[in-house]
């Protein structure tokens, strides 16, 4: 069995009623804040399209490529760490920030990747997760970068062109809203060219796509270098949001790991699965830990464990899968 | 030669042996049935905690918790195998590797749900104390977690080597056909291997706990170490390990003895970034 | 008439083990060539040194008087040497028409125009009906019409196969014979076929190579290697 390989969307859905099932589903977004008022639920959609965006990064490599990463924090910590030193030491704005550290990430990845890529399945996974622990460790003993104390953004005047906004939440929700929308066509874009053709053959059958001309190596460093790009301008746009970075929140294993969980639990290769996985877990995750209490007991994780072992073994499509199933 | 130097030799040999055993076990189910068990750093983490709960609730010394502890990991690893591995065996990559994140991150905080995140030791032990030879301190619970873990060592390559068992684990690993063919019957060799490799996991944890911190992240480390030393080793082969493991217990305390202490891991992780890219079968293993 | 296809000497060792051994023989444009053997002569072991998945210890691989010698597969495939596999490696969750545009995607990269050149080699192969069915529900028979159709969707002007006959009916093996042909008259294109069972190849092949322990013992027209001493000792020495 293989998890991916369909398009993203498949064709039958590709229809005029999806197309307004999209609409619908931006305008609701737009429209959220005004109904939810309070910090917790725009707080709340925030994070989901955050992470639905960090999910569709993952799934470029993950889903499409058929390449398990496992330490796409680093990438994550990369573009929060760039854009918040930039400005800290230099006054760069945090928007070139965004797309320098966007753009080392993507550097960052093709150098680790491409050697990387002749190893297969697990022993990627692995290599991965090591990249992410150095990543971790050096970020977390460098006093030039902060060290284990992490990086405190100053309160500056509230601004789109200061990527600041204070207490007002709509304009953060707005900006990750357009950052999901850009992942999202740039996937379907991807997904009916050529690389997304070639993505899903390397993925399949990494030996008979050679066969047909596919540089395997280059088409998976493509499809790591938007990946990494992606996480990064996600990092970027957390360090605004939160305001402060250390290397356990924006480089912990954890992280790449809650990653992927939203990716499996909503479905892998799936245009929308990262979104689904991500309103549902997300929630979930808050939820618990307003109502289990005991700020960092870990309820919430035990509930991801939970989950992730239910999914692998019973529904390994994900939820979409089950959407599509009910079809 | 520097007592410094000295110091960090001898406990980075003693720290070798447990990872060897802990590696041990990592790459049995590896090399038997080519999953990779991301719990296995918290298999050790609940046999520590075994000593633990045993010491402090019914006041038995960690030293008489080890056999309790290996035993009940090797029911986790049973349990492990029958509920959740069976059933992904066949299944895609990705899905083998969450299952048993899955399970990773359900067994660290379960334990951090129940018993806080806090540290914890056993202090005062039968084993406490230390002793000094040739300028060097050895801690005792230390020594004997060493001896301890080559015992174990020993006796699970005596088990793969010299019984009939050892025999048809092999033979399954080998191919599982064939195996199946001469009467074998391979899932009872891959519940047993789980369990296997279970309790060389809890036996670690419940050395260590006579000496080691406690706390519900602790299989994280060793985990990742466990990793680095079964790919030094060769993936499924046990005396690899063993030996990789007393030369990643050497690199890590070395490491922390020629730089900050803080960077010993990335040379370990590093050594492991190297050997996957430059001799992925590791030092031992055959292609 | 000039070589489409060279190797000169090509060695390629296993550890101890000499898979192929001084190994030299031509393959000329228009051809059909089979290059046949018993069960580990080393057929598919020089089948991939040349099309790039193994790269031999000694000698040469030219193609179009070019030196190809470790080259990647995929660039041996870009200069128009396309190739099947012995065990059909199609994309399972992908349909027919999308299995074919890989393939037709090394020589473009419009997507309307890779769809349109997958129709065609589909319907060329005989899964004009089928396009749009996935590919894993095929038949083994089809999957390795589909495995031709891709590579075949390389414009190639070297088509290597696999064992292509292992596994069919009689009447799917007269079909893969009669496609084959149509492939050297209508297309031009250069066959050269890797295969265990003697009967088939014999009447197909224009010229026949004969490869026994790595080395190759007889070269020339079906009916002389078919009575040359060496060639029927190699094959009975297998039973």
């Amino acid at each position: 069995m293989n998890l991916t390989g369909l398009f993203l969307i498949r064709k039958e859905e590709l229809n005029l009623r999806s197309l307004l099932f999209t609409l619908g589903g931006v305008f609701l977004a737009l429209a959220y804040p005004f109904v939810f008022r309070k910090p917790f639920p725009q707080d709340l959609l925030i994070k989901v399209l955050l992470f639905a965006f960090l999910g569709n990064a993952w799934n470029i490599l993950g889903g499409l490529a058929g390449q398990v990463s496992l330490g796409h924090a680093m990438f994550f910590g990369l573009g929060a760490y760039t854009s918040t030193l930039l400005f800290l030491n230099f006054g760069v704005s945090p928007w070139v920030g965004l797309v320098a550290g966007a753009f080392l990430a993507g550097v960052v990845s093709i150098i680790l990747g491409y050697p990387s890529f002749k190893l297969k399945g697990h022993y990627f996974a692995m290599i991965t997760i090591a990249f992410g622990e150095v990543f971790h460790i050096l970020f977390r003993n460098v006093d030039a970068v902060g060290g284990a104390s992490g990086l405190f953004l100053p309160i500056l005047d509230e601004s789109f062109g200061n990527f600041y906004f204070g207490v007002n939440k709509i304009p953060y929700l707005y900006i990750i809203l357009s950052f999901y929308l850009l992942s999202t066509l740039t996937i379907f874009l991807l997904d009916r060219s050529k690389v997304g053709f070639y993505l899903r053959a390397i993925n399949s059958e990494e030996d008979a796509a050679r066969s047909l001309g596919v540089n395997s190596a280059l088409y998976k460093s493509v499809a790591m270098f938007f990946s990494a790009l992606f996480t990064a301008m996600g990092g970027t746009f957390y360090a605004q949001y939160v305001t402060f970075i250390d290397p356990p929140s924006v480089y912990h294993l954890m992280l790449s790991i809650q990653i992927v969980l939203i990716v499996i639990l909503g479905g892998v290769g799936t245009l929308f699965g990262p979104l689904v996985g991500a309103a549902v877990l997300i929630p979930l995750s808050e939820f618990t830990r307003i109502y289990l209490g005991g700020t960092g007991r870990g309820y919430d994780l035990i509930i991801y464990g939970l989950l992730i072992i239910v999914f692998a073994v019973y529904q390994p499509t994900g939820l979409m899968g089950l959407i599509r199933r009910r079809k | 030669m520097n007592p410094d130097l000295m110091q960090a030799i001898t406990s980075g040999l003693l720290l070798g042996f447990i990872y060897s055993l802990v590696a041990v076990g990592l790459t049995l189910i590896w090399g038997v049935m080519d999953i990779v068990n991301f719990a296995h750093g918290d298999f050790l983490m609940l046999g520590m905690y075994t000593s633990y709960v045993l010491y402090t609730f019914f006041g038995i010394d960690p030293l008489f918790s080890i056999p309790v502890a290996g035993a009940l990991l090797f029911v986790v690893g049973v349990v492990t195998y029958r509920t959740i591995i069976r059933r992904i065996l066949d299944g895609p990559m990705l899905i083998q590797i969450f299952s048993t994140f899955g399970l990773m991150i359900f067994l660290r905080y379960v334990i951090f749900a129940v018993f806080k995140p806090d540290y914890r030791s056993i202090q005062k032990t039968l084993l406490s104390g230390t002793f000094r030879i040739f300028g060097v301190y050895v801690g005792i619970p230390e020594l004997v977690a060493a001896a301890g873990a080559l015992v174990t060592t020993g006796i699970i390559f005596w088990i793969m080597n010299y019984t009939k068992t050892g025999a048809a684990i092999t033979a399954t690993a080998e191919n599982r056909e064939a195996a199946q063919l001469m009467g074998i019957d391979p899932d009872r060799i891959f519940s047993l291997s789980w369990g296997i490799g279970g309790a060389a996991a809890g036996i670690a944890g419940a050395l260590l706990a006579n000496f080691f911190y406690i706390f519900p992240e602790v299989g994280g480390v060793f985990g990742l170490t466990a990793f680095v030393v079964v790919c030094l080793g060769g993936f499924g082969s046990i005396h690899g390990a063993f030996v990789a493991g007393i030369l990643v217990g050497l690199v890590e305390s070395l490491g922390g003895y020629v730089a900050p202490p803080e960077y010993k891991h990335i040379f370990v992780y590093s050594i492991f970034i190297f050997v996957l890219l430059v001799r992925p079968r590791g030092l031992f293993g055959v292609t | 008439m000039s070589a489409l296809l060279s190797l000169r000497g090509v060695t390629k060792r296993f550890g101890g083990l000499v898979a192929n051994r001084d190994v030299t023989f031509d393959v000329h444009e228009g051809e059909i060539v089979g290059l046949i053997g018993p069960n580990g002569a080393g057929k598919s072991t020089l089948f991939n040194c040349i099309a790039g998945y193994f790269s031999p210890d000694g000698g040469k691989v030219f193609f179009q008087g070019r030196d190809i010698t470790g080259y990647s597969p995929e660039k041996v495939t870009h200069l128009g040497i396309a190739r099947t596999f012995q065990i059909v490696k199609i994309f399972g969750n992908m349909t027919v028409r999308e299995n074919i545009m890989v393939g037709a995607f090394c020589r473009t990269w419009s997507v309307s125009r890779a769809s349109e050149e997958a129709e065609a080699w589909g319907t060329f192969v005989g899964l004009g009906g089928k396009l749009d069915y996935m590919a894993g529900e095929l038949t083994l028979a089809e999957q390795k019409w589909l495995q031709l159709g891709r590579a075949l969707a390389t414009r190639p002007r070297l088509l290597l196969m696999d064992e292509v006959f292992a596994g069919l009916t009689q009447a799917e093996i007269k079909s893969a014979v009669n496609l084959i042909k149509r492939i050297k008259e209508e297309k031009g294109i250069t066959v050269l076929i890797v295969e265990h069972v003697m009967d088939v190849v014999m009447p197909l092949s224009d010229r026949v190579i004969v490869l026994d322990n790595g080395e190759k013992i007889a070269e020339g027209k079906p009916e002389e290697v078919s009575r040359d001493e060496r060639v029927i000792r190699a094959y009975l020495g297998e039973e």
